[in-house]
């Protein structure tokens, strides 16, 4: 019967060791020898800790000791000690184990039973597969963070190839540092009305193909240095330099507007929308970007109020709302 | 029936051996560990209910639990619970390392369970540990159990109402870390009584 | 000769009561079972050597020892606690305390208390 236990402690894939109340060494089985590359002949009847030089240490000491003494069982993980045993020769910096000490009480004596399990293939598995996550979350980021990059270097919308949000952006900041230019010039805010409608009723690829339109229109309308650009979803930008009047506002203006609510024919359907545009001619209350878009932003909500399909020229001089065409003011 | 006299002897006895847990726990992790007042109580079987450990607290919604069970004569079984949240703080609070912050990385590997069973196993050392060495007897006690768990996946009702056990709760609390956690002892009757009869034996001459 | 104990736990202070009068019964003892209740004994009788607990309900024996100290550098203080942290140990050797000693209490423990007194 003890052939058949012997045989069964030295199958299993855990080092085995057992001490006496002397910590001498009275068992150790096959697993040991193979992690250790000490045979038992060598390791019976000897100290642990002269086999083995990690128990040497004093909180190894301590921990055999209570269980020796004290009667108690304790675990040691192989992330907090690493290993304790190691073979002769070979890399030993990887190795790790977790170990399990337990009293045992036979008659009168009293042994402790150590177990050694090697876990240095799993943490190295682990090892590798928390880094293989790190490096593809690396290179998520990093693709991100290019895309973000590409997106601001363009400066063109991909869908109607106008000059994008970015583009219009940097354009307004350099014409602030060109006070001759800025002088006489104007923005105009140009927002499509019934554009949702459109994508409701026959889907966003034909609202798509409507932009693309639009924004045909509105280049062909406008002089060669003028500059035409689209903010996002249905609204678009157009820089005016070289205004010499209010007339000639009001005159693109009413082109704007006439030729966008003109049916366009797509794909076989005619499209019916009209716009509504804010036009904000420069002057010395605008003091940036920001400020400019704003003040056209606000005439086209006029526009917008006063029944759509119309332009409006914003004059802060007017304080009160007023009915008609012509300047306006919130 | 506990009267005052022997309640509050156990519950001095039970501190000591939380003191012993605190400051191995405190050495382990190079944290101050704050114990609060512990509570014990005789109950039926049918009031063991682990969820109610954490009934009054939303991080413990995914907990950590180590659970034990210990015998022959003195028997019962023993819990720590933490936030799972929390747990790798802990772990890392061993290393001496700071985890990255709420890093979705930051999962808990079976390593680190093994280390959080290293834990539990000092703690329940100490403190069951010290039940055994003040009644002079050997304990037997196997590695405890790690398991992340939600509160109401835990055991409740599980004993049969007759059987009574002494319920022996504490919480504690790293502030640093800001680490909340529970340790929660179910002595079987015969264990009680075995403490009981030495209490009285403490008491003797005490009284006027 | 006064000695106030401060604890929470009936059985400390009825062991304290026992031993210590065994040693030297014309010690005259004051007990309180929280730190508020410590303080307010402190103030009234002014103890020579004052016995602490630091985990109690409600004030704890930390915040006793802090207000007591902020007036009295001179009272002697000798903590028992299960609470045997080094952290915990350093925050109350800051306070100038006379002697930290470790639960389970024992006869030692008041042989070494008693001793403090003769001084």
């Amino acid at each position: 019967m003890i052939e058949l236990y012997k045989f069964a402690l030295n199958s299993i894939d855990i080092g085995v060791i057992i001490i006496d109340s002397s910590q001498t060494i009275t068992f150790w089985n096959e697993y040991m020898e193979r992690i250790s590359q000490i045979h038992q002949s060598e390791a019976l009847g000897r100290k642990l800790s002269e086999i083995c030089e990690t128990f040497k240490k004093k909180l190894y000491q301590d921990i055999i000791e209570s269980a020796l003494l004290y009667n108690q069982s304790r675990f040691c993980s192989s992330k907090l000690h690493k290993a304790f045993v190691y073979p002769k020769e070979g890399n030993i910096e990887n190795i790790r184990q977790n170990m399990n000490i337990k009293p045992a009480m036979i008659g009168d004596e009293t042994y402790a039973i150590i177990q050694i399990e090697d876990i240095t293939a799993q943490v190295s598995n682990e090892y590798k597969m928390t880094s293989l996550i790190n490096e593809l979350k690396k290179g998520y980021l990093e693709i991100k963070e290019s895309e973000q990059i590409n997106r601001q270097l363009a400066r063109r919308d991909p869908l109607t190839k106008l000059a994008n949000r970015h583009a219009i952006m940097q354009l307004l900041d350099n014409t602030f540092k060109d006070p001759k230019t800025l002088q006489s010039s104007a923005l105009l805010f140009l927002d499509l009305d019934g554009f949702k409608s459109v994508n409701d009723t026959y889907g966003h690829l034909m609202g798509d193909n409507l932009l693309v339109r639009v924004a045909g229109i509105l280049k062909s309308k406008v002089r060669k240095d003028d500059v035409v650009a689209r903010l996002g979803g249905d609204e678009f930008i157009i820089f005016i330099s070289n205004i010499d009047s209010i007339e000639s506002l009001e005159t693109i203006g009413n082109k704007l507007v006439s030729e966008i609510a003109k049916p366009i024919l797509i794909d076989g359907t005619m499209i019916h929308v009209t716009v509504s545009i804010g036009i904000a001619p420069y002057d010395d209350s605008i003091k940036n970007s920001n400020d400019f878009i704003k003040v056209a932003d606000q005439a086209m909500y006029c526009a917008k109020r006063e029944g759509k399909n119309k332009f409006v020229i914003y004059d802060k001089k007017i304080e009160s709302g007023s009915k008609g065409k012509g300047p306006l003011t919130k | 029936m506990l009267s005052d006299l022997q309640k509050d002897l156990l519950i001095e006895i039970l501190n000591t051996n939380l003191g012993v847990a605190a400051s191995l726990l405190s050495e382990m992790v190079d944290q101050k560990v704050i114990l609060s007042l512990p509570s014990l109580d005789l109950k039926k079987g049918n009031e063991f209910d682990l969820r109610l450990l954490n009934r009054e607290d939303p991080d413990f919604n995914t907990s950590v639990l180590c659970s034990m069970r210990f015998g022959n004569d003195f028997s019962g079984n023993a819990y720590i619970v933490f936030p799972a949240d929390k747990a790798k703080y802990l772990v890392n609070a061993c290393l001496a390392e700071e985890p990255d912050n709420g890093d979705y990385y930051n999962r808990l590997t079976a390593q680190d369970l093994d280390v959080i069973r290293e834990i539990s196993n000092i703690i329940f050392n100490a403190v069951i540990g010290g039940f055994g060495n003040l009644l002079g007897v050997r304990l037997e006690y196997s590695l405890p159990q790690i398991e992340m768990t939600t509160i109401d996946a835990m055991d409740s009702g599980i004993l049969p109402e007759e059987m009574h056990f002494l319920s022996m709760f504490n919480s504690f609390y790293l502030p640093k870390s800001q680490v909340r956690g529970v340790i929660f002892i179910a002595l079987s009757v015969n264990s009680e009584k075995m403490l009981i009869n030495k209490i009285d034996e403490m008491l003797v001459g005490i009284n006027d | 000769m006064t000695i106030l104990v401060v604890d929470d736990s009936i059985f400390v202070r009825q062991f304290i009561k026992k031993y210590l009068l065994e040693i030297n019964p014309n010690i005259e003892l004051d007990f309180a079972a929280s730190g508020e209740e410590g303080y307010e004994i402190y103030q009234e009788k002014h103890p020579n050597l004052i016995i602490t607990d630091l985990l109690m309900p409600g004030m704890g024996g930390q915040e006793c020892i802090e207000k007591i100290r902020s007036t009295d550098k001179k009272t002697k203080i000798v903590v028992l606690t299960a609470d045997i942290q080094k952290t915990v140990k350093e925050e109350i050797a800051q306070l100038k305390v006379t002697a930290f000693l470790n639960k389970p209490i024992n006869k030692d423990s008041i042989k070494f208390i008693s001793g403090l007194v003769e001084e």
